[in-house]
């Protein structure tokens, strides 16, 4: 059969993994996170030979392994180390981090807050769908009070992070939040992630139907994305608005946008300075 | 720019001459957490590589050195990481990754006395076995064991040189006294350095885990190079891509990482031993408790007993046939180690029933002396 | 919500005439997300069961797309593609 026309993603896409033509399930926000992370990339004119995406574990995980490039797929939590010594070695690459909520802020909290303070110049994008859905649905520390999951099945008993903040006040040099509905947003945000010498990191609210949505009666792919985008509430107006009416809702926007001294940029000067050349 | 090998003779601690073997060898990034009895090479690698144009990294502890160091090394440089069995601990997700991903890198363990957190300042040999077998699952690792700072130096050397040719995390498995003793080192005017084995064919042509040549491993691109290089920690086929509930893949997989090692195993055996001529009792033992072995050995001959010594410095893949050699020379073997008795089950299973083997085991914190060993093989013998 | 048009899909002055749209069904999960998504009803859920088992989008009023390509953008499968008129390809 010959195909006229193709998804625009799928010029960058290998079938070399397994299900078709990827493992995510039906209305899940994934496949539109990898295609915002491609637009990204075509939209700048990068070389795709030059942009190396790392994944860990999970459905996020996988997205790295469907990148026709080179891709590092590492440990789970762990992306951002590994990530952090091709950038060193390869400073003309472009290195894409996507990690899952629980990756980024559970077992890879200390790799987050440790790169954002080093301000490694890598583009870290985490995909929050408030659980770990590879494994069928666990609570993260991005899964809301009293939400049901897997291993919360009374009503999660704990509190989320707000990964903006945190990344915020740890030094990155650019943090975003938008869901994955706010897809000229995503792409642009990705596109400035991309650009930023320092840590960029953007957070994408997506749906997990099959797992989060289902236990907590959310419906399918499209009812899900239907409360995203209701849900959601711009930075600025959210400023003005009392704790109360931001209960539930998710706060989107760009809160960071700064210059920073770079970590390899200082090791390379660090070298200058006693003599020695890296990048001879 | 500074020099990379400081030829000449030094007076150096087996740290900063594991150090200095690193920069000689070529390594360009060194990522590492204060540990002692390593802490010094970290030390001295924040200075040392900057003036010869490498980079070093402080992890925020053992696990995100090491992740680091994978990084860098799939950038395409020779990196290194140096800890004590503590860190080891810490360490072992990422060496199973390493292994799976057959990445060249040089892991140092300063061995102390443990379990858990133990002495910090204290000698031990007990992370035998961790080094080997402390990740999940089957792969294999070389490890090499310094005796003095000259080995730290020139092992150092010839473990980045085995790492980029096997493809393999290669281990430097000291101990907290030849890791902070001082003696001459002499570093030479040359080295053989290995490199490791490039794509000979264009992208399009390039099948990224398709093992070739012997030791059988894949040619390694960096990232960045334009070979869309797939780096999976899951089990794949030759061309990257995850294999599912497929058991033929796996084992093939499977067995390459673990024999490509493990069958060079008399090709790798590196070990010293002496007085061996009609001995009818051999002390075998590696690192530091060697350097006792060694002088109760020539004490033993200058009293008119026959006992030789052998010292391992290739703990890793074991090597059976040295071993086995050993077994049939003499009646005895008398392991000496700072464990509850690691290398004497090695040493045992190897010697297979061919001699007998015993222990001396004190398990860590003090060394053998050479008379305590010499006392010993008067009541076995 | 705002929706910001990406420059990509757009011409000097003309207004995007759809040719076709593709849409792919070894690929199509039935999730419906396009078909909600879709400003201008273009897509409905087949009547027909495709071999994977779902009730794949199709085009029900080809006319009414004005090459938007939301769809595209929420296709989360890949499966759904937008050719314009004077496309090259």
């Amino acid at each position: 059969m010959v195909q006229v026309a193709q998804h625009p993603a799928l010029k960058y896409f290998r079938h070399d993994s397994p299900g078709v033509p990827h493992l995510w399930c039906e209305g899940c926000g994934i496949g539109l996170l990898w295609h915002y992370t491609v637009r990204a990339i075509e939209e700048l004119s990068l070389d795709p030979n030059k942009v190396v995406w790392v994944g860990g574990s999970g459905c996020t995980g996988r997205m790295c392994t469907y990148w026709n490039y080179d891709y590092m797929h590492t440990l789970h939590g762990r992306p951002l180390g590994f990530a952090t010594g091709v950038k060193l070695a390869r400073p003309e690459l472009t290195v894409i981090a996507h990690m899952g909520d629980g990756e980024a802020s559970a077992i890879g909290g200390n790799h987050l807050i440790q790169t954002a303070r080093r301000n490694v110049d890598l583009v870290a994008i985490c995909n929050n769908n408030f659980n770990y859905g590879m494994t069928g649905g666990q609570f993260s520390p991005t899964t809301p009070f009293g939400a049901r999951t897997m291993t919360s099945p009374d009503g999660h008993l704990e509190h989320p992070f707000d990964l903006c903040e945190l990344v915020k006040t740890c030094g990155a040099a650019y943090v975003a939040r938008w869901t994955v509905v706010h897809q000229r947003q995503c792409i642009n945000s990705i596109k400035k992630a991309i650009q930023k010498k320092g840590f960029a990191f953007v957070e994408i609210v997506t749906q997990c139907p099959t797992a989060y949505g289902r236990r907590n009666q959310l419906g399918q792919g499209a009812d899900m994305m239907r409360w995203l985008r209701q849900s959601s509430v711009r930075r600025e107006q959210a400023a003005q608005m009392s704790p109360g009416e931001l209960a539930g809702r998710i706060v989107v926007g760009e809160f960071v946008d700064r210059e920073l001294p770079e970590y390899g940029a200082a090791l390379r000067e660090l070298a200058r300075r006693r003599g020695g050349e890296v990048d001879a | 720019m500074a020099k990379r090998l400081l030829s000449g003779v030094h007076f150096l601690q087996g740290d900063e001459a594991c150090a200095e073997g690193a920069v000689a060898a070529g390594c360009r990034l060194f990522a590492g957490y204060p540990i002692t009895p390593a802490t010094e090479i970290s030390e001295r690698l924040s200075w040392r590589l900057p003036e010869t144009g490498g980079m070093f990294v402080q992890g925020a502890d053992e696990l995100d050195s090491l992740t680091i160091v994978i990084g860098a090394a799939w950038g395409g440089w020779k990196t290194m990481t140096a800890t004590s069995g503590n860190g080891i601990c810490l360490m072992q997700e990422n060496i199973g990754y390493a292994c799976m991903t057959e990445t060249p890198c040089v892991i140092v363990d300063c061995m102390r006395a443990g379990p858990a957190t133990g002495i910090a300042t204290a000698v031990g040999q007990g992370d035998f076995y961790q080094v080997r077998y402390g990740s999940n699952a089957d792969y294999s690792i070389i490890a090499l064991a310094p005796e003095s700072p000259q080995e730290m130096f020139d092992l150092t050397v010839e473990a980045f040189n085995l790492a980029e040719t096997y493809r393999v995390p290669t281990f430097v498995l000291a101990d907290e006294i030849v890791g902070h003793m001082r003696e001459k080192v002499v570093i030479p005017q040359r080295l053989e350095l290995a490199e490791r084995k490039r794509p000979s064919v264009p992208p399009e042509g390039f099948v990224p885990w398709q093992a070739e040549g012997s030791p059988p491993v894949p040619a390694m691109p960096s990232l960045g190079d334009g070979y869309r290089m797939p780096v999976p920690g899951l089990t794949h086929s030759e061309t990257g891509g995850p294999h599912r509930d497929n058991y033929e893949g796996h084992k093939k997989l499977v067995e390459r990482l673990y024999n490509k090692v493990e069958a060079d195993a008399d090709r790798l055996c590196r070990a010293e031993d002496g007085c061996l001529d009609g001995a009818d009792l051999v002390l075998v033992s590696y690192g530091s408790a060697a350097r006792a072995a060694r002088a109760a050995a020539r004490m033993a001959r200058e009293a008119g007993l026959k006992v030789g010594f052998s010292r391992l410095v290739t703990l890793w893949p074991f090597p059976d046939a040295y071993v086995k050699g050993l077994a049939r020379r003499a009646s005895k073997l008398l392991v000496c180690e700072m464990s509850m008795g690691k290398l004497s089950r090695e040493v045992e299973r190897a010697a297979g029933g061919e001699a007998e083997v015993l222990l001396f085991s004190k398990p860590g914190v003090e060394l053998h002396s050479p008379t305590e060993i010499l006392e010993i093989a008067r009541k076995v013998l | 919500m705002e929706t910001e048009m990406s420059d990509a899909g757009t011409r000097a002055r003309a207004r995007p005439r759809v040719k076709a749209i593709h849409i792919d069904e070894r690929y199509c999960s039935g999730c419906g997300i396009c078909i909600e998504f879709c400003p201008h009803h273009v897509l409905a859920a087949s009547e027909a069961i495709s071999a994977n088992g779902v009730y794949p989008a199709v085009v029900i009023d080809l006319e009414r797309c004005t090459v938007c390509r939301l769809c595209e953008l929420y296709c989360g499968n890949f499966a759904i593609a937008v050719e314009e008129a004077g496309d090259d390809g």
